[in-house]
């Protein structure tokens, strides 16, 4: 695991809607990895290798949560909105576009946030703010923010670097994953698909736990988990040395409903995070190689069994 | 403004757009260079297929919240389901009109000194319309089940202030109506999308047709400055200019376009005013989820929109359009 490369990519200001710099070194890195690399529209990052034909897809979003600033009142206090998913990261310092500090305060249910800026004051109306980026690591872990949101696409990155591109792959890094991954379908228009894989992170919860090997989640809000892919996929992790767990998040949003609503069968490998959707999650290096093995293995057109 | 009383006053309840529809290609399709109606009832526009740079897709939704007709009962009451969202507490005793023949009628409430229970909400699907029929038989001969119901609301202004069902989006609609009368130094297509409060269902199909570089929703938008008091500090604002949005729920607006446009008032003297985020979608929520575009959101701010009647600012109208004029030509050398 390059840790250097996942902590850049943490440490990236990428809320909703703002994914530019994050992108940036997505497309940077793609392209280092001998892919195609496109920036469409939307900001969604599309990276081909291999030759023409039917293609893999691996997705992976790029956005995080935070809050953007609805209103400043008389006292000077920043009234704000959380991000979809924003209103669990509680209080603590958060940091603007322009790397101005915020004091965040929080009422108890994540509600009602406010800021008071400990800088040069604010852009306006619109100032997108996220948690002030932390990276540690020990010898197992990473202990960062933003990691549900990095970590896929730091797996597909590192991976891409020891792919041969023998058949035909696609990486999409897609924008505005928490309003309904609204850049998920026009990052796949055009493409010739064979199958859809998608990153995600889900809670270490009992069914499921960090560092024991990658996950597969097998029901969703509204899709479920092509059987015969998983299958297959369990098959080949045991050749491959990779542990497998399965998970059923019914409650849960995830981007292969939106793929499964579509006519586009996926299935989501992820990786359990203890702490998920906090401000310092909690991630075992050992699942993300797990994962990265896999990818590649995938992308390389191997099948299980 | 003759042309959005016509507008406003026309019937348009999801599905049932043919009215609104109709007034607008007579008025404006000589403007155009093409003019298509697809199945769905979404009216397409083209000028200048012929130029070179990005395309450009103006989209406003020509379907209004409203009612539908589910069954009569014993008494000759019509039952109701609601087309779009509507809160049920801005429905009773409200005056209607029910189908092609637009039957008038009146959503029932009981008088005061009657209802025991006169605080308690009563939802939609217990709410009956009253249109004085004494039996089924009489009140079928005037509605069928499935006919639209309208709410029965006529335009008036006095001096700026102008008061109107259906601002969502007839405002957005004959914003684009006076737009294409403009020249554009790139290809343009303005879609009065159907099917907008149903689900986004029109823009969809649209997008998909035209396949634009760029899309420009055109809106009338809620106004937040309501009282209670609390809320009064809260935007859009009436009368403050076209209100841009960052984020909603569908769709995150292009940052360069959106920066364009800030940049452009201001040096116009145009006010404007950011959207609170993560209120409600448009079309242009549809369109990025077919194709890879710019996306941007311009909007009328008013007053109880998704209700019997709004308010709105003629000022604010005049200044979206003008806005629009005023980025028209520097959008593609934005998008290249």
């Amino acid at each position: 695991m390059n840790l250097e490369a996942l902590k850049e990519l943490c440490m990236a200001f990428g809320p909703t809607g703002r994914e530019k710099s994050v992108a940036a070194i997505v497309a940077k890195r793609a392209k280092e990895s001998g892919m195609q690399v496109e920036v469409d529209a939307l900001g969604n990052v599309i990276a081909l290798g291999g030759p023409e034909g039917p293609r893999y897809v691996f997705c992976a979003h790029m956005d995080q949560p935070g809050w953007m600033v609805e209103h400043m009142d008389q006292k000077g206090i920043l009234h704000l909105k959380p991000l979809p998913a924003g209103n669990k990261l509680g209080q603590g310092w958060g940091i603007d576009e322009n790397t101005d500090i915020y004091r965040i305060s929080s009422n108890d249910d994540g509600k009602k946030q406010e800021a008071e800026s400990l800088g040069k004051g604010y852009a306006g109306m619109g100032t997108y703010i996220v948690p002030k980026p932390e990276f540690e690591y020990s010898s197992e872990a990473v202990f960062a923010s933003a990691l549900s949101d990095r970590l896929p696409a730091a797996v597909l990155l590192e991976a891409a670097n020891g792919i041969d591109f023998s058949h035909p792959v696609a990486f999409c890094f897609y924008t505005g994953r928490y309003i309904k991954a609204a850049g998920l379908l026009a990052a796949l228009d055009g493409l010739d698909i064979e199958r859809c894989y998608t990153l995600e992170v889900l809670k270490s919860s009992g069914d499921i736990n960090a560092g024991m090997g990658t996950v597969i989640l097998l029901r969703s809000r509204q899709s479920i988990a092509p059987h015969s892919w998983e299958r297959e996929l369990a098959g080949f992790t045991e050749n491959l040395g990779v542990k497998l767990q399965k998970a059923v998040r019914p409650e849960n949003f995830s981007a292969a409903d939106v793929l499964s609503r579509s006519g586009l069968p996926s299935l989501v490998l992820g990786i359990a995070l203890d702490y998920n959707g906090t401000r310092i999650e909690k991630a075992c290096i050992s699942d993300f190689d797990d994962l990265k093995e896999l990818v590649k293995t995938l992308s390389s057109g191997g099948k299980a069994g | 403004m003759e042309l959005l009383k016509r507008l406003c006053d026309a019937p348009g309840v999801s599905g049932y757009e043919d009215e609104v529809r109709e007034i607008i290609q007579k008025e404006v399709g000589i403007f155009a260079d093409s003019v298509y109606v697809d199945h769905l009832g979404n009216l397409f526009m083209t000028k200048g297929a012929e130029k070179k740079g990005p395309h450009l897709m103006f989209a406003a939704h020509t379907d209004e919240v409203g009612l539908m007709v589910k069954r009569v009962d014993e008494g000759g009451f019509i039952r109701f389901m609601a087309v779009g969202g509507i809160d049920p507490r801005a429905l009773m005793a409200k005056r209607v009109r029910i189908g092609k023949d637009k039957t008038p009628g009146v959503i029932c409430a009981k008088p005061v000194h009657l209802d025991k229970e006169e605080k308690k909400l009563i939802p939609i699907k217990d709410m009956r319309i009253d249109i004085g029929a004494s039996s089924r038989s009489q009140a079928e001969r005037y509605c069928e089940p499935g006919a639209p119901i309208v709410f029965d609301t006529m335009f008036e202004s006095r001096g700026d202030i102008l008061q109107a069902k259906a601002f969502d989006d007839r405002a957005g609609c004959y914003m684009m109506a006076e737009l294409i009368k403009e020249d554009f130094n790139l290809p343009v297509t303005f879609v009065w999308t159907v099917q907008e409060e149903v689900g986004l269902r029109g823009g969809r199909l649209a997008a998909a047709r035209v396949r634009p570089d760029l899309m420009m929703v055109l809106e009338g938008t809620g106004a937040g400055d309501i009282p209670p008091a609390a809320d009064v500090a809260r935007n859009p604002f009436m009368g403050k200019g076209p209100v841009i949005t960052i984020l909603d729920w569908s769709v995150s607006a292009n940052q360069d376009i959106t920066e364009l446009l800030t940049e452009t008032a201001d040096k116009g003297g145009i006010p404007w005013q950011y959207k609170r985020p993560l209120i409600g979608g448009t079309d242009a929520g549809a369109a990025v989820r077919v194709k890879a575009l710019a996306p941007v959101v311009l909007a009328v701010p008013c007053r109880y929109i998704h209700s019997p009647v709004a308010l709105a600012y003629r000022k604010d109208i005049i200044n979206t359009i003008r806005l629009v004029k005023s980025v028209k030509d520097q959008l593609r050398e934005v998008l290249s």
